[in-house]
């Protein structure tokens, strides 16, 4: 019984619940919205966002975010495809890609951590300055990619059913809420964003958890990229635009703290599902696209909303039941 | 007309908490009224009623005969009302006048702030101050102790026939604690309702008139300053007489061998600091607020860099880089800030207790939640935390068992702590739990655990410490055996020049 209440109470129960309603009114307005090609449709959207929303969210739980993500991913599938215009084997040219995602995050936390940039100026000048370097790399065209090996990476299905980057996706989502959960360095990274100084004095060395931080959400964005440009057959100087923008909404929507210091996998994987779900539905029930990006942005907005009335209430019944 | 302030019926409850009930009392003009009481008294929630922060479940303030409802701190201000808060409310990006003159700039006809008008006008407070700091300084850059006249400049600005101070003392020197006390006496020879909270009995019965003692958010008593005395007011606080606390604290009385020896060290803060610290010792740190104790305490726990000099323990030359280091090496620190710089306020009681030894509370990779109940049930237990369960947001207990979760934290079963380091441990604690604190720091004595006890109350760091070190200006002025201390002696050395 009290499991039951503690899950009812939870944050996350009420946007699966807002989640459903809103999937529920898709479903009635066309019955394509439920169809499995457009379920896998979902799927094999959603992977862009919710791979990017895993990595963000860890550096938004440890107070930090990062900007460059989107064009970082953006990069990698450019510079992949140059390589491979060059005669470069797909493997290798992967291996100099996840190098490439490395040392951007070693670069973003050496601007935040040893200049004291704060994240949101240091990683804006790396993104702006990575996508004006893909335009010139590519004169603004996209590149082409013809090893059909290479392709099968964004393509293939793993049990036959689930899009390689979605599985990708799922898996890290698990694995990053277990780390989250469980591990040392996960509750690490939750004391670090809930109060960088208590949590130095305490032992815990912030800088060191913000760095594997940033590492990290820089390479899962060029694998990201690389996936995509599989995908897409092509690196394209203008793929991945905002998704770094739309983690951060995903993340938030799945109840992570802006500021620092709360948030769980849980939360951010029905973040993922309900803004791409979202978008899907209202392309299904036939929405001009226009009106999609007003709808996302006023997605974003009633979700906060919600749960600033719902923790208002919460303390006003508090209040009612001491007196 | 004399001026009349007065509460009353006032009732306020938070979730969990009545933190005042039917409060009713009033204050006259041209005096000065201190409010006492323990912490959790409800001192503070009664100023936030007065200054239109929160507001009241029921009752009202009235000044001069009619009842106010103040909506907002704006209207309070409006019926010449100012609080000086504990913490600060200045913006350190802006400047001194700036600050001084927030809310009411003068303008030009234009409309454009006059900058020259404004100027002049806050160089003629500050003269009235006698203080050493210009109109254009920004307040950021100033030392905390000015920053806090330039929050009373603000009061004194607004020439509001009510001024309330909440702790105003606590950042200030001897310096221009004087000049605080000469101002408020102005203050009230031309009339003025003022009200006065603080802690410090020394000052209350120096600067006030009428003393007003809460306990649990009720009425308790008031008295007439001429006509009562210490101990009859802390009966009052505390709801019992706590007789001598330092004559019953029982002491360690076998202290050991050296073990930690600080030979010349310098920082940025501070210069050429030797002393010793031996086994079961209560090794008092004195002086004047921003005589460089933190930082001192902050570069030997590897939290700041050290310049040069050296750090032995156990006759061993250590060298850390950080607090992680320090820790490694059984040294815990308490840090002043309990809230900024201890705790991690959104995270549970237990994720506090376990930080520092995240790494002994596993199982495997993953880490063992049961282990880590565990912890903070021992710590709950040990200290008396007052809190359902260990579950429990550290940002929701009180100030003193926020101190209490810090303390379980470092004397774990899981910790080794050979050294520990309290930081003004009773500060903003009231007078019942100080006693607890200083009965805790003897039992740590005699586990054999050498303990740094930092403190600006004279009193509590001479009865308290074995031997007191006095610090004055980032240097180490003397240091003196209890026996030998008096208050007269620490206090010349943490001044002389």
């Amino acid at each position: 019984m009290r499991t039951i209440k503690k899950l009812v109470s939870a944050k996350e129960f009420t946007l699966f619940i807002v989640m459903v309603a809103i999937f529920i009114l898709f479903s009635a307005i066309n019955k394509n919205f439920i169809a499995i090609d457009n379920v896998r449709n979902i799927f094999n959207s959603a992977f862009v966002v919710g791979t990017i929303a895993v990595g963000m969210s860890c550096l938004l739980i440890a107070g930090q975010l990062d900007l460059s993500a989107a064009n970082t991913g953006m990069m990698a599938g450019v510079l992949i495809a140059l390589m491979m215009a060059k005669g470069i084997p797909w493997v290798p040219a992967l291996l100099v890609i996840l190098v490439f995602g490395a040392v951007t995050g070693l670069v973003n936390a050496y601007l935040v951590n040893v200049l004291n940039f704060t994240a949101f100026i240091s990683t804006l000048g790396i993104s702006t300055v990575y996508g004006g370097l893909a335009l010139v790399f590519t004169n603004a065209q996209n590149v082409s990619i013809a090893n059909k090996q290479f392709w099968q990476l964004g393509s293939i299905n793993v049990f036959g059913v689930f899009p390689l980057p979605f599985f990708i996706m799922v898996i890290l989502l698990i694995a990053y809420g277990v780390i989250l959960y469980v591990s040392r360095f996960g509750r690490r990274i939750y004391m670090v964003g809930g109060n960088p100084n208590a949590a130095r004095l305490a032992g815990v060395n912030p800088k060191k958890v913000t760095t594997i931080l940033f590492v990290n959400n820089s390479v899962i964005s060029v694998i990201v990229g690389s996936l995509l440009a599989a995908r897409m057959h092509m690196g394209s100087p203008l793929a991945l635009a905002d998704s770094d923008l739309d983690a951060i909404t995903a993340a938030v929507l799945g109840g992570v703290s802006f500021t620092g210091g709360s948030g769980n996998m849980a939360g951010v994987f029905l973040g993922i599902m309900l803004l791409t779900g979202f978008q899907n539905g209202l392309i299904v029930v036939g929405l001009d696209s226009y009106y999609r990006v007003v709808a996302k942005g006023a997605l974003l907005i009633a979700a906060l909303a919600l749960d600033f009335y719902r923790e208002r209430s919460r303390q006003k019944s508090m209040l009612s039941a001491k007196a | 007309m004399e001026k009349l302030l007065q509460f009353c019926n006032i009732n306020k409850s938070f979730p969990g908490v009545q933190a005042l009930s039917n409060i009713s009392f009033s204050v006259k003009g041209g005096s000065v009224t201190a409010l006492m009481g323990e912490n959790g008294a409800g001192k503070s929630t009664l100023l936030k009623i007065l200054s239109g922060d929160i507001h009241p479940d029921d009752g009202h303030v009235s000044i001069d005969g009619v009842p106010q409802r103040f909506e907002s701190p704006y209207q309070s201000i409006k019926a010449s009302v100012s609080v000086i808060y504990q913490e600060r409310q200045l913006v350190n990006s802006m400047d001194v006048m700036e600050n001084v003159f927030f809310e009411d700039l003068p303008q030009s006809k234009l409309g454009f702030i006059s900058r020259a008008e404004l100027r002049r006008r806050t160089q003629e407070i500050i003269d009235a101050f006698g203080l050493p700091i210009k109109p254009n300084d920004m307040v950021g850059r100033l030392p905390v102790a000015y920053q806090q006249m330039v929050e009373i400049m603000k009061a004194y600005r607004r020439d509001s026939d009510i001024i309330a101070f909440d702790e105003p003392t606590a950042p200030l020197t001897d310096k221009e604690i004087e000049i605080l006390f000469k101002l408020i006496n102005q203050l009230k020879a031309r009339g003025k309702i003022i009200l006065y909270v603080s802690h410090r009995m020394a000052e209350i019965f120096k600067i006030s008139d009428e003393i007003v003692v809460l306990k649990d958010g009720v009425f308790v008593n008031s008295f007439e300053t001429a006509k009562t005395n210490e101990s009859e007011l802390v009966k009052a606080m505390v709801g019992r007489d706590i007789g001598d606390t330092y004559a019953n604290l029982k002491r360690n009385e076998n202290i050991g061998g050296v073990l930690l020896d600080v030979k010349n060290l310098v920082t940025k803060d501070v210069h050429d600091i030797s002393f010793q610290l031996r086994r079961g010792e209560v090794l008092g740190f004195a002086g004047l607020v921003g005589a460089g104790r933190t930082e001192t305490m902050r570069a030997i726990f590897g939290a700041d860099p050290i310049i040069s000099g050296e750090i032995t323990i156990d006759g061993k030359r250590v060298h850390f880089r950080s607090p992680k280091d320090a820790i490694a090496h059984g040294i815990a620190l308490c840090p002043e800030d309990r809230k900024e710089q201890g705790l991690v306020l959104g995270r549970s009681i237990r994720d506090n207790v376990s930080m520092p030894v995240l790494s002994k509370v596993r199982k495997g990779p993953f880490l063992n939640t049961k282990s880590e109940e565990k912890l903070a049930d021992a710590a709950i237990k040990t200290y008396s935390i007052k809190t359902p369960s260990s579950e429990k947001e550290a940002g929701e207990l009180s100030g003193g068992n926020q101190q209490k979760i810090i303390l379980g934290r470092w004397t774990s079963d899981k910790m080794d702590t050979k050294i520990l380091i309290l930081d003004e441990p009773t500060k903003g604690i009231d007078v019942g739990t100080k006693a607890e604190v200083y009965q805790m720091v003897c039992d740590f004595a005699k586990l054999g655990i050498g303990v740094i006890f930092i403190s600006s109350e004279l009193t509590e760091v001479i009865n308290v410490s074995d031997n007191i070190v006095v610090m004055q200006n980032g240097r180490i002025t003397g240091t003196i055996a209890r026996e030998d201390a008096t208050e007269e002696s620490v206090l010349q050395l943490a001044m002389h020049n």
